[in-house]
């Protein structure tokens, strides 16, 4: 008889020996190695293309983790099903069966030896990552994170995934079936179930934020924690109850009830602490929805003005105690304001009076019957730290649980800290009182702050305003009141220079800033000079100057992470004098000066070696200019383009327009001031993919009831900068435009720093536009009529304009719809003989690349009244390849079209240029011509095969369903039913076609019309432009074709008709056809990797 | 030791009755099982070494009931399955070391010692660092013997240990069985080759049908054999309707026909002139058994 610890120890180790020794085990682990060693010095090291990543602290050892942890599930569920298998069927294991070792001892040997094995592959390759950790020089070794990382991703994914397919095997007792099911469980958890129920089920840890900050650490240790040990508990209780199930008979006294009572110990636990998870996750949902609510009954305006705020405040741990005294004016007896409610309020003075107050939520209130009409003094005393659930509120919740990827990796979404070694609050943390109303967010008021801060001393700390420091104490003393304060504290190395007489600050953790000096060796003199040439540009095409006494870039937490709002193109990312940027740039491609300083180097090897000081300069401008003067759209999408911007110091920060309900004003000022600095032509296309849909939400709808039904819709700012591009492109059709910008540039110096009532902005506006404002913003606001534009024929032809040669283009064009609208038109022009295009100068969207070679003319606005046909003429200097037409909120989608000019032509008369009345009718079809496009009533999708395989299966419950109606191709994954796609295709108003991906002919749509006479008709269809494929891939040496049938009177007819790279109508042949019904069909069967159906048209002999 | 199986019935879940109520006592020394395929030998040795509960009666081990004290019971005991041929990937000698630590052995000096010894006496010393599932059929058998014997266990359950040995092999696993037995130990062996009983054990018991037919010294159920086993002599055109009549236990072909051994189930002699009556041996009494078995 043997103690039951020496005999798990024995068979512990001799199943670890004969899984060291298995095929399986030997195959997998030498490739993980492999993989992960190669993937490792691609994404690590200067050998590979590199991943971005790279700049997280830890990063190495948390990418390997996670690459283990797919390839040990694997192994994992192979072995334990294995085992149990195995055990089943031979003697051998009998002959073990009989010996003295508790049914306990014996799995937990098992598991224990399997757990061994794969402690040393988690070695192997923890060892490998810190070799590459050490040579690496960019990035960081975090000797913490190689415990952090095998204990919190490795061990419980390892456990729970051994548990759970030792748990599958003793039910179902079927090794493929365990198998396959413990494959579809881990894949379904990586990615069907990502991002759902909080991500519980996330056990391989790829959607889970487990990013480690050298400021703060892991983001959420308690839920981590909290998770991962659920599922380590989870996994011992599935192995209990494997030892319950084993098939051997027991010989621990009181056997089931022990081991029912282990299995319960481990289940009860984990399944509690996966509630509490839940739970108060779905608390801070219920809490959100809460505070929404109870700020909707608050006021439209504030009672409250707050002119003065003066705080002090002081840290104690893991707290803050401020003191805050206010200056305020009160309107009314009712005095409320907003601190978050995570602090604890001890006392409020009026006028050095003690006062009882009420407290819900965030919102405090107090009452004092003779302050109406006053100025009071009002001092909060108060500490704690905000509830970080409360942030953000409107934000809807699967936004906020959409992952804050790294590349591979995650990072948290944190918005404030309060730790012994950090702070970081922000406007939203909710740290000093502001006056509450209902839109207290989007109107935050001027106030003059001060602010004296008494932190630990090893800390730096930032804020607005003119630093001092006395007594342990720091001072802050902006110089203008401010809409929003912010208090950082942490360990911080900084360098500051002097600009234009601005300070500008660069801080971040003493740990990374040799990742930063290793790039400008050389610049240092240089730097202020970039600097100043990238702010003198972009003041320039603004119109302004900056309005701050200094500027600091300051390093947070990977983990900080702010939600774009609404209303305002502002996010808490940048606070007033400050841009506050996740560590080391958040791994966004732009910032990462490795992959800059590499990408530097290829764009410029045909002008030679440059010199290090010149390559240095343009890397610095490269990362400083996309992160704060970018003028592209194109960086993150809509909403996320000014994440980092300095535009936010010039506008959001500088003024405010208040107006109630949705704050459309301060929105489209705002949007209107930064296309200011929007590159020329980048401003005519739009490539923001939510424009189509705000179009088609515009129909017959008002702007008003819009706002207010998509308040929270994460499509609203779409809207509202298209609704503001239209009002201003009208408004510039009224008034000349440099007179707007006159005129705005001025209104805004007047209302510098302060909160200006829409009605005073309108009254000032109104003085200086003669009145031509107010009924064109009513009508903007209120008019559910639009416009419908139809075109017609576009010429071009050459002119002699004295020696020169140029170029005379005429669009006509009729609005159709019932209201009137605008358009610009732009004229692409081709580039000259000569002219050489560097490939690197095509790219979009970059900060500081060489000019666009292909130019454009500027794109002039027209307007066209509802009814009206018009001609547009338009002179060019070179040939016209294309015209660009921009329809803004017109029923037209896209809202950007091209209309390619083909032929040239000779003409004598005297250049036009401008809109003048046309007389003539636009046909969109001939007499004898009958046309069927595919959003017309006559198409139909007549067999809609949706599932063929599990993979379509997989597809169709995977794939997000906007609800809309049109997708984009997708190059990867085309679409497996037929989708309506928009671009430029054949459409008088809606320009769309539908695709579906190459099949074996099931899928089919038809066009049908009805012909009014027999006879002979020639069926033609339209092919728009061939699709490129992401990789150019079989655009010129493959041409497929798609298979036609045309029904006529001899019966039915397939053609196939070859696809070529130029739009135009091809034509099918010509048939008899009777009177009546005639139709056409395409299906999916193709050579080619799509099928494309636009419009069919029969026309009469 | 003592072994005490007290109205042992065995009913598998599909119905089938495989022990029938089967009273033993197995004391010190060699026993073997005896019976045809299906007697139900495997049933009541897997119920002996716990890897199956009986659906009634008991099994004591020196008084200890077999269902209470599984754990003191599986430390006395050493088993060699029947069907033993899937090893994992161990070395030989690696196996045997996990054996004897599974038999409780801790100290690993005394284990190697012990694993040599073994390897030594069932002749694998060469093999010691060949992998298990390596070895060859002979081979393997004799590693299985081995790991039920290694650490000196009270109890070993063999069960057909001879199968697909060569004679060499089978004296020498006779011998190292006969040794254990000198000592306070009991083995019991299961076998359908009657050699290996009669050369060894010094108690026997016979089961059929699942019921217990003879429980004794292996002379005792030999004598019920005597006056049954015959010698005679044959032509070839005779041996159809010998056949028919008598039990052939064996045929030497000669040049007037066979020289046969047969086994009458009556009492009476063959009714031939050159039948002499053979002195019975255990292969004897066992064939006598089983056509009396038949004829009743």
């Amino acid at each position: 008889m043997i103690n039951s610890l020496s005999s798990i120890r024995y068979i512990a180790r001799f199943e670890a020996k004969t899984l060291l020794r298995s095929r399986l085990f030997r195959i997998f682990s030498a490739l993980a190695i492999v993989v992960i060693t190669l993937s490792n010095l691609a994404a690590f090291t200067s050998i590979g293309a590199g991943m971005t990543a790279y700049v997280v602290a830890g990063s190495v050892p948390y990418m390997n983790m996670l690459f283990l942890n797919i390839v040990q599930s694997v192994i994992t569920i192979f072995l334990s099903s294995d085992f149990l298998g195995r055990d089943k069927k031979l003697d051998t294991t009998e002959a073990f069966y009989v010996r003295s070792v508790s049914n306990f001892g014996y799995v937990m040997g098992k598991t224990l030896g399997i757990l061994t094995v794969f402690f040393f592959l988690n070695l192997v390759i923890l060892l490998t990552g810190l070799i590459i950790n050490i040579v690496s020089p960019t990035t960081d070794l975090v000797p913490v994170t190689y415990l952090i990382y095998p204990l919190l991703l490795s061990l419980p994914s390892v456990v729970l995934v051994l548990g759970l397919s030792f748990f599958l095997m003793t039910l179902i007792k079927n090794q493929a079936v365990t198998f396959i099911l413990m494959l579809g469980l881990l894949g379904a958890g990586m990615f069907y179930f990502s991002n759902k129920w909080y991500n519980v089920l996330d056990v391989s840890g790829f959607n889970t934020a487990m990013a480690y900050s050298i400021f703060t650490g892991l983001s959420g240790v308690a839920n981590l924690l909290m998770v991962r040990g659920a599922y380590v508990l989870l996994g011992f209780g599935f192995i209990f109850f494997t030892v319950l199930m084993l098939s051997r008979l027991p010989q621990e006294r009181h056997f089931r009830t022990r081991t029912i009572a282990a299995m319960l110990l481990a289940f009860i636990p984990a399944i509690a602490m996966l509630s509490v998870f839940v739970i108060r996750k779905a608390n801070g949902e219920t809490l959100r929805a809460e505070i929404i609510k109870l700020e909707e009954t608050l006021p439209m305006q504030p009672s409250l003005t707050i002119t003065e705020n003066h705080l002090s405040l002081s840290q104690n741990g893991n707290e803050i105690a401020v003191v805050s005294q206010l200056t305020a004016f009160t309107e009314s007896s009712k005095i409320s304001f907003v601190i978050n409610q995570g602090f604890t309020i001890h006392n409020i003075k009026l006028n050095g009076n003690d006062v009882s107050f009420e407290r819900r939520l965030h919102i405090v209130s107090l009452k004092s019957d003779d302050a109406a009409g006053k100025f009071l003094q009002i001092e909060i005393t108060y500490s704690g730290k905000p509830d970080e659930r409360t942030f953000f509120p409107e934000i809807p919740e699967d936004v906020r649980l959409r992952s804050s990827h790294l590349n591979m990796l995650m990072a948290g979404k944190e918005i404030s800290y309060i730790s012994p070694d950090y702070i970081l609050l922000t406007r939203e943390a909710g740290w000093y009182p502001v006056a509450a109303a209902r839109n207290y967010r989007s109107y935050p008021q001027f106030t003059r702050f001060t602010l004296e801060a008494e932190v630990s001393p090893h800390l730096t700390v930032f804020s607005q305003g003119q630093k001092e420091a006395a007594n342990n104490k720091v001072r802050f003393t902006p110089e203008t009141p401010l809409n929003a304060l912010s208090f950082t504290a942490g360990k911080y190395e900084t360098r500051t220079l002097v600009l234009d007489s601005i300070e500008v600050t660069l801080a971040v953790h003493p740990r990374n800033i040799k990742f930063i000096d290793r790039y400008f060796t050389e610049i240092n003199d240089t730097i202020p000079v970039l600097l100043s040439d990238m702010k003198g540009d972009f003041e320039r095409r603004l119109g302004y100057t900056y309005p701050f006494k200094r500027f600091s870039v300051i390093e947070a937490p990977i983990h900080f992470y702010t939600f774009p709002r609404n209303w305002t193109l502002t996010t808490d990312d940048t606070m007033p004098e400050q841009l506050l940027l996740p560590e080391r740039g958040a791994a966004e491609w732009n910032y990462d000066l490795k992959m800059q300083d590499r990408m530097t180097g290829w764009q410029n090897r045909d002008e030679g070696e440059l010199l290090p000081k010149e390559k240095q300069a343009r890397v610095f401008k490269n990362v400083v200019g996309n992160m704060l003067f970018s003028a592209s759209q194109f960086n993150f999408g809509w909403n996320e383009r000014l994440r980092h911007s300095i535009f936010p110091q010039y506008a959001g920060y500088l003024s405010g327009i208040e107006q109630e309900g949705f704050p459309a004003m301060q929105f489209i000022i705002e949007n209107y001031l930064f296309s200011r600095v929007i590159n020329q032509g980048a401003s005519i296309f739009n490539f923001s993919g939510n424009s189509e849909q705000i179009v088609l939400k515009l129909k017959n709808k008002n702007l008003l009831s819009l706002l207010d039904s998509m308040k929270y819709d994460s499509k609203l700012p779409d809207l509202v900068s298209r609704k503001g591009a239209e009002l201003f492109r009208t408004l510039q059709l009224n008034v000349e435009p440099q007179n707007i910008d006159d005129v705005l540039n001025t209104m805004l110096a007047k209302q510098n720093f302060e909160l200006a009532p829409v009605d005073t902005f309108m009254h000032r506006l109104n003085q200086t536009t003669g009145n031509a404002l107010s009924p064109l913003v009513d009508n903007w606001l209120h008019n559910t009529a639009s416009a419908a534009f139809l075109f017609g024929e576009t010429r071009a032809s050459r002119i002699n304009d004295g020696n020169r040669e140029r170029f005379q283009v005429r669009l006509q064009a009729q609005n159709t719809g019932n209201g009137d609208g605008i358009l610009s038109v732009a004229v692409r022009e081709q580039p000259r003989d000569g002219d050489h295009i560097p490939t690197a100068s095509r790219r979009n969207g970059s900060f500081n690349q060489k000019e666009e070679i292909i130019t454009m003319t500027v794109d002039k606005t027209y307007m066209i009244r509802a009814g009206e046909t018009v001609e547009i003429g338009i002179v060019s200097n070179s040939e016209p390849r294309e015209l660009v037409i921009n329809t803004f909120v017109a029923h037209n989608v896209p809202v950007s079209q091209t209309i390619p000019i083909n032929n040239i032509g000779e003409e004598r008369s005297a250049a036009f240029e401008g809109i003048r009345p046309y007389s003539g009718t636009i046909l969109t079809s001939q007499p004898y011509e009958y046309i069927v496009d595919n959003e017309d009533a006559g198409f139909s999708i007549i067999n809609q095969q949706e599932k063929n395989t599990l993979k379509d299966w997989w597809l169709l419950h995977t794939a997000p369903d906007t609800g809309d109606k049109y997708k984009s191709i997708n190059d990867w994954r085309p679409a497996h039913k037929w989708e309506f796609v928009l671009g430029n295709y054949y459409g008088n108003y809606v320009r769309s076609m539908v695709y579906i991906r190459k099949g074996n002919g099931a899928n089919k749509v038809q066009w049908k019309t009805e012909l009014p006479e027999s006879g002979n008709y020639t069926v033609y269809v339209y092919l728009p432009n061939k699709h490129r494929r992401w990789n150019n891939q079989d655009d010129n040496d493959h041409a497929g074709s798609y298979s036609y049938t045309v029904v006529h009177d001899d019966g039915e007819e397939a053609v196939q008709v070859k696809v070529v790279r130029e739009a135009g109508w091809h034509a099918l042949g010509s048939f008899y056809i009777s009177k009546g019904t005639a139709s056409i069909m395409l299906s999916d069967k193709t050579d080619e990797h799509i099928v494309i159906a636009d419009a069919v048209k029969w026309v009469r002999r | 030791m003592e072994i005490k199986i007290e109205n042992l019935r065995k009913v598998y879940s599909g119905g089938y009755e495989a022990l029938k109520g089967v009273n033993l006592t197995i004391g010190n020394g060699m026993f073997g099982l005896l019976g045809p395929n299906g007697a139900g030998k495997s049933t009541l040795m897997r119920i002996l070494v716990t890897l199956m509960d009986a659906s009634a009666g008991d099994v004591f081990v020196n008084g200890m009931k077999l269902t209470d004290h599984r754990k003191e019971v599986r430390a006395l005991m050493g088993y060699l399955p029947q069907d033993f041929r899937f090893f994992p990937k161990l070395k030989s000698w690696e196996f045997l070391d996990y054996a004897a630590a599974m038999a409780g052995v801790s100290s690993s000096r005394e284990r190697q010692m012990m694993v040599d010894k073994m390897l030594a006496e069932v002749g694998l010393y060469e093999v010691r660092n060949r992998f298990a599932n390596k070895l060859s059929g002979g081979m393997k058998r004799r590693l299985g013997i081995a790991q039920a014997l290694i650490g000196y266990p009270k109890i070993i359950v063999v069960d057909e240990p001879t199968t697909g040995l060569d004679p060499e092999e089978r004296i020498r696993f006779r011998n190292l069985l006969s040794q254990l037995s000198q000592e306070d130990v009991i083995i019991v062996l299961s076998t359908h080759i009657v050699g290996d009983i009669s050369s060894s054990c010094n108690q026997m018991a016979l089961l059929n049908k699942g019921e217990l037919k003879f429980a004794g010294a292996p002379d005792a159920f030999i004598r019920q054999a005597e006056g049954h086993v015959w010698s005679i002599n044959a032509g070839f055109e005779e041996m159809a309707v010998i056949k028919e009549k008598y039990q052939v236990i064996t045929s030497i072909p000669s040049n007037e026909g066979y020289s046969l051994e047969i086994v009458t189930a009556g009492s009476n002699a063959p009714d031939r002139n050159d039948a002499q009556p053979v002195s019975p041996n255990l292969e004897h009494a066992y064939v006598y058994f089983m056509e009396s078995e038949a004829n009743d």
